[in-house]
């Protein structure tokens, strides 16, 4: 029972994409002693050949998408990524910008959203339950919510207003997409 | 050497890693008291093996897992030779070619964090060894035998210094601040164990707790009493407070730089032994008047 065995001592990384930095100082405040999150075991391994939890934060750039692979690759199966604040979870305010990628699910499968600009520690806690959640659903047998099994681009609502109310200031074509290439 | 005896020491030997793993749950705990948070559950240690053997195989060297298995078995021959009453020297041998393993499969892969860590465990393994070594020569000067059989003298009244000095050794090996330059998390990513993962992870720090228990077994032999039940109340009572000295100096004291754990270790562990030593001798001798 693997999953079971991850739900008691899930060990994180953490990775910037690319972040304005207000998300990994609240990543920082959640490690601290005030929330104590090593009551739960969890753990800042640092190293992904010892993480379970991937925790990302900022929009994937073209830059850090070739490392953020590299890392997700390293770190031995059953594995979790929790995108940690909007530019993670959608690219926000970043999307179509020629430098980045969007959001952390355009390059791997995300499984827990964390919106926020920047997201609070209580939220970041509150995602690390919601994956144990879906951890604990999982090796139960059970369907898993869809709200926690969300494909690429399917991000949450708050998100996804906030990109349509985007778009329809900037306009369908808004960023150079002829500078966009693919790799 | 009997048949009951060897079954009873194989048990002791199942069961000492888990015993060890208890007692780092506590050690969390205590830890985490002291910086005014809750802390694990007290079977963490167990969750985190548990969770690390069940992650999928990932292999960086295979070579490395030779060693590493080497290691592993080296540190559990160790501890079950202290059980079955070998020879001390034995003992510190084969404890000596498990740290010496753990070294050389920390060098057998090309990361220089892996590297690093592993030259900084050789260095540790050159500053805490002679005292080690010093502390057995102490307790032969008081039992007048090698062996690791508990006797029902309070080898801590006679060896106050000798026991101070195997503290030292025992930050170095519970790796510790302000002597944990080899592990050093946030320093270089755990060092020697940064290639391991998973299932392979699990089996190292598996490893670690027989060493772990092969210290604290050490340190119960500083008591003894002719009346088994108080005997064993004093080695319990005895690891807890050597335990609880090490969490305190962790909790209290910074990380070192490896050249000041050097400086720390050898001179101040080899003089609190020799000098230890020597009192006894002295009083051995009747040079000093002893009641």
């Amino acid at each position: 029972m693997a999953l079971k065995d991850l739900i008691k001592s899930p060990w994180i990384i953490h990775f910037d994409t690319g972040s304005c930095n207000g998300c990994d100082i609240e990543i920082f405040a959640t490690l601290t002693p005030k929330y104590d999150v090593e009551r739960f075991g969890i753990l800042n391994a640092g190293n992904p050949k010892h993480a379970d939890v991937m925790v990302l934060t900022g929009p994937v750039t073209k830059k850090t998408k070739s490392r953020l692979l590299a890392l997700y690759e390293q770190m031995p199966e059953p594995k979790l990524i929790i995108a940690v604040g909007d530019c993670a979870c959608s690219g926000s305010p970043f999307t179509n910008a020629y430098n980045t990628e969007g959001g952390v699910d355009t390059c791997l499968p995300v499984d827990v959203y964390v919106p926020g600009c920047a997201a609070r520690p209580e939220a970041i806690i509150d995602g690390v339950v919601k994956a144990l959640e879906k951890l604990d659903k999982l090796a139960k047998g059970e369907p898993v919510q869809p709200a926690h099994m969300r494909g690429a681009n399917d991000v949450p609502n708050e998100v996804a207003e906030g990109n349509a109310a985007m778009k329809a200031i900037l306009g369908p074509t808004a960023g150079p997409a002829t500078v966009k290439k693919e790799g | 050497m009997d048949w009951l005896w060897l079954a009873i020491s194989t048990v002791i030997t199942v069961i000492a890693p888990f015993a060890v793993a208890y007692l780092m749950g506590i050690d969390r705990r205590i830890t985490a008291r002291m910086q005014n948070r809750v802390g694990p559950p007290l079977l963490q240690p167990i969750y985190d093996l548990l969770k690390l053997l069940s992650k999928t195989k990932m292999v960086v060297n295979r070579g490395q897992l030779i060693l590493a298995t080497m290691y592993v078995s080296m540190s559990i021959l160790a501890f079950w030779l202290f059980i079955a009453g070998a020879d001390l020297l034995i003992i510190f041998f084969v404890l000596s070619a498990a740290a010496a393993f753990y070294t050389l499969a920390a060098y057998a892969v090309l990361s220089p964090y892996s590297q690093l860590g592993a030259t900084r465990e050789l260095i540790q393994l050159i500053a805490y060894e002679p005292v080690l070594l010093l502390a057995f020569f102490c307790i032969w000067l008081v039992n007048g035998d090698f062996t690791s059989v508990a006797t029902d003298k309070a080898l801590v009244l006679w060896l106050p210094l000798t026991f101070a000095a195997l503290i030292i050794v025992l930050l170095v090996k519970l790796q510790k601040s302000p002597y944990d330059v080899a592990e050093a998390h946030t320093e270089i990513v755990s060092g020697p164990e940064v290639e391991y993962s998973g299932k392979f992870l699990g089996l190292v720090k598996f490893g670690r707790w027989y060493e772990i228990a092969l210290m604290f077994a050490i340190i119960s032999l500083f008591f003894g009493h002719s009346n088994i039940y108080v005997a064993f109340v004093g080695k319990v009572l005895i690891v807890f407070l050597a335990y609880f000295i090490v969490i305190l100096v962790d909790n209290s004291t910074a990380r070192l730089r490896f050249g000041q754990m050097a400086r720390g270790v050898l001179p101040y562990g080899l003089a609190l032994t020799v000098i230890n030593a020597l009192i006894v001798w002295a009083i051995q001798q009747e040079v000093i008047p002893w009641p």
